[in-house]
């Protein structure tokens, strides 16, 4: 009887001291690989923070150069040719300048809203999205639709600049191949996830037989933009037919943390 | 009533308390294994009594009344703490068709005055293997800081230990008992120590942590 005890006891002791020793070991690399997880995460949001940067400033110097330059010079040439001795015709050039520089101001108050843009957590995904589509409107070159659906609501601050990055991808895809006219943005929140759609009535692609096809055919920015719509536990789908345009659509749902 | 049994109680009666101890509402598997011990209490006791006090010789009905209760009780417990939902869905579902195999059982395999070790050894297989599923489930889901303050754990080792040194010596008794009755006790005593164990591991369960630290959020 007492070996038997001592036996059992044995055992049992054993398995003990064993499972806890295989479940330390198992925890510290949980840890190191939950470590490393969160450090590739917080590296791609801070990329996409950049690149996010980047296209502000991007579309700074545009409207720049495109714009507040065009009109500041033209303010120059308006006030160099003020006739003094003539006070009507004068008047006439001042009244038309103050016009020119209004418009200046409102543009420079625009592109401070741009720089808002940088901070997506701040705006609101729904704003700067908006923001965005009348940016592309104002270019006289694209009509713009926005649709929303459900009450807005916000996910947490990491996400949003990942899916505004991807739809700010996908409109410059619009911009630099599709050859649109029209651009449509939706977005859908219901109780447990948020829908995006991206449309064009571009020039489009020839998707093949398979999405995955696609996918390859489409190159690096539509991998990134799956890629990063993963990272963030959501899912991509470019749908596209040739001469009949491209949606783009997203999946995110809503974690408890987001 | 033998020293064995003298201790089987006095361990019961400390596994109870200690459980019983504290304030505030308790966690489901602590009532569950309140609930198992006043089980256990009842069965054994009852089963003394009748033998001692009743006039019977045999008392094996009691047995076969207790088992699916143990098992049902047993089940909740598991079905509580285990992640995984289709496990969880099994256990549930398991309950209804143990309880019907054992009347089945009882009725036409082994009748209620005899051991009923078949179906003991069902229930001890199932356990085993619940018990099994969900050690695997806490070393692969990671989400106790420090296991060993962690009661589940212990009270599953209990549970996982008792149940496979029954599944040996219920496997065994009805041979022992045709070859020897002496032979048959001595097994059945052995079996002591498995009921003993299973009450130290509860009571090291009970007071390892009154509450068990779980990973927040931010430390996942």
């Amino acid at each position: 009887m007492i070996i038997s005890v001592t036996v059992v006891l044995l055992i049992l002791l054993f398995f003990i001291v064993s499972f806890l020793f295989i479940y330390k070991n198992r925890q510290v690399r949980h840890r190191a690989e939950m470590e490393s997880v969160k450090e590739k995460y917080n590296q791609e949001i801070l990329k996409t923070q950049l690149e996010i940067r980047e296209q502000t400033m991007k579309n700074i110097s545009e409207e720049i150069h495109d714009n507040v330059g065009q009109v500041l010079s033209l303010v120059v040439l308006s006030l160099s040719a003020i006739e003094l001795n003539d006070t009507t015709k004068a008047a006439a050039k001042i009244e038309s300048t103050t016009k020119l520089v209004e418009k200046v101001v409102s543009d420079l108050r625009n592109l401070s809203k741009t720089l808002d843009a940088d901070n997506v957590a701040n705006v609101g995904l729904v704003a700067i999205i908006k923001f965005e589509l009348e940016l592309l409107e104002k270019t006289g070159v694209y009509r713009t639709l926005f649709r929303l659906s459900g009450t807005e609501k916000k996910l947490n601050g990491s996400k949003e600049i990942v899916l505004y990055r991807i739809i700010q991808e996908s409109l410059n895809n619009i911009i630099k191949h599709a050859k649109a006219t029209m651009i449509k943005i939706s977005l859908d929140f219901s109780d447990t996830q948020l829908q995006v759609e991206i449309t064009d009535d571009g020039k489009g692609f020839d998707a093949g037989d398979s999405g995955e096809k696609n996918m390859h055919r489409s190159g690096a920015g539509i991998k990134n933009m799956k890629k990063r719509a993963n990272l963030i536990g959501g899912s991509l789908a470019v749908k596209s037919v040739p001469s009949m345009g491209t949606t783009v659509s997203m999946i995110i749902p809503f974690s408890p943390a987001g | 009533m033998n020293i064995y049994n003298k201790v089987y109680f006095v361990l019961l009666f400390i596994t109870l308390i200690s459980y019983l101890g504290g304030f505030g509402k308790k966690p489901r598997y602590v009532r569950m294994v309140i609930l198992l011990m006043i089980l256990w209490f009842f069965t054994s006791a009852v089963a003394i009594y009748l033998v001692k006090y009743g006039g019977l010789t045999n008392n094996l009905f009691v047995f076969h009344i207790s088992t699916p209760l143990e098992y049902v009780i047993l089940s909740m417990l598991f079905r509580d703490v285990i992640v995984n939902k289709a496990i969880k869905r099994i256990i549930l579902l398991s309950v209804p068709f143990f309880v019907a195999l054992s009347v089945l059982f009882s009725v036409f395999i082994q009748p209620v005055d005899t051991n009923n070790s078949n179906i003991i050894i069902i229930e001890s297989v199932i356990l085993v293997f619940i018990s099994l599923f969900f050690l695997r489930e806490i070393l692969l889901l990671q989400q106790v800081t420090v296991l060993h303050r962690f009661p589940m754990f212990w009270i599953c080792v209990g549970i996982l230990f008792y149940y496979t040194g029954n599944l040996v010596i219920e496997g065994m008794l009805n041979y022992m008992i045709r070859q020897s009755m002496e032979l048959a006790r001595r097994t059945y005593r052995f079996g002591y120590i498995f009921k003993y164990l299973l009450f130290i591991l509860f009571i090291i369960g009970a007071f390892c942590s009154k509450s068990p630290r779980l990973l927040t959020k931010k430390e996942q």
